[in-house]
């Protein structure tokens, strides 16, 4: 084996755990194994037997470098369900919390910088499934930012929707004493009317 | 012989399966993974996304517009 070979392993081993430790961290997320990253997984292994076992140098190098395109699809497809998970998450919370935007903007003052990012995510998603499917190997450092991100909004809105929902039962409450208060002091007047008019009627 | 007593004992308890929609086909899809899968407790339970899965989700998430 040529030195140049064996530095492709050292990088293949890199990224293989990178792969292997992100779709562990997903798994974890999302409570479901993937199974298409788990199948670039297999090829690698296909393709490391298979270069280890070839005479040809060029043929072998062939073979690491095909192994090394399916580690990064395997990291990329990894990320990609992470942020499509928790996408759905943020869309959940945005509808369950639409008509209580005020006090989600208190909890969480970057709300809304946070959805634009999050937005961005959707892009970077939309435009990979439209255009770069079959070369995702090529941009698998980029989905990286996007779960990042999208990480740490998710767990502002883990932390922040009990907060959240203490206001709105609050105001809740809030509301009903306001109503029943309404109710009182409008049964009490016309009640007043009533006496009046009675006893106008019992003394004129 | 009375036959109709053979096939009354022999009827099974509950009818044969029925995989009719889709859901009913990838339900018996997961419990069949479930059933065989050993070392991961999410195989184990039918948790698991494939690449058909995985295109649904994509395909929703990508209507999503945060911007309003």
């Amino acid at each position: 084996m040529t030195p140049a070979q064996t530095s492709n392993i050292e990088a293949i081993v890199t990224l293989f755990d990178a792969a292997e430790r992100k779709i562990k961290a997903v798994e974890l997320l999302t409570n479901n194994l993937s199974i298409p990253a788990i199948n670039e997984l297999r090829y690698v292994g296909y393709h490391l037997a298979r270069a280890c076992s070839e005479e040809d140098e060029q043929e072998a190098n062939s073979h690491l470098e095909k192994a090394k395109g399916h580690c990064k699809r395997a990291i990329y497809d990894a990320h990609e369900i992470g942020i499509l998970y928790m996408l759905k998450h943020i869309d959940t919370f945005k509808q369950e919390y639409t008509s209580h935007a005020a006090f989600v903007l208190g909890a969480i003052p970057s709300y809304t910088e946070k959805l634009a990012q999050s937005s961005k995510a959707v892009q970077f998603i939309s435009e990979m499934r439209k255009k770069h499917r079959d070369s995702r190997d090529d941009y698998y450092l980029e989905c990286a930012p996007h779960y990042e991100t999208l990480q740490d909004f998710v767990g502002l809105l883990t932390e922040s929707e009990p907060l959240i929902s203490a206001h709105i039962t609050k105001q809740i409450e809030q509301d009903q004493k306001d109503t029943r208060r309404f109710i009182i002091r409008t049964c009490l007047t016309l009640l007043s009317i009533v006496l009046v008019i009675i006893g106008g009627l019992f003394f004129s | 012989m009375n036959i109709k007593m053979l096939v009354v004992a022999f009827q099974p308890t509950y009818k044969a399966l029925t995989l009719s929609t889709t859901q009913d086909k990838d339900s018996a899809v997961r419990s069949l993974v479930g059933r065989f899968a050993a070392g991961n407790i999410n195989l184990q339970l039918g948790h698991f996304l494939s690449q058909r899965d995985i295109d649904a989700m994509r395909e929703k998430v990508c209507k999503y517009n945060f911007a309003d």
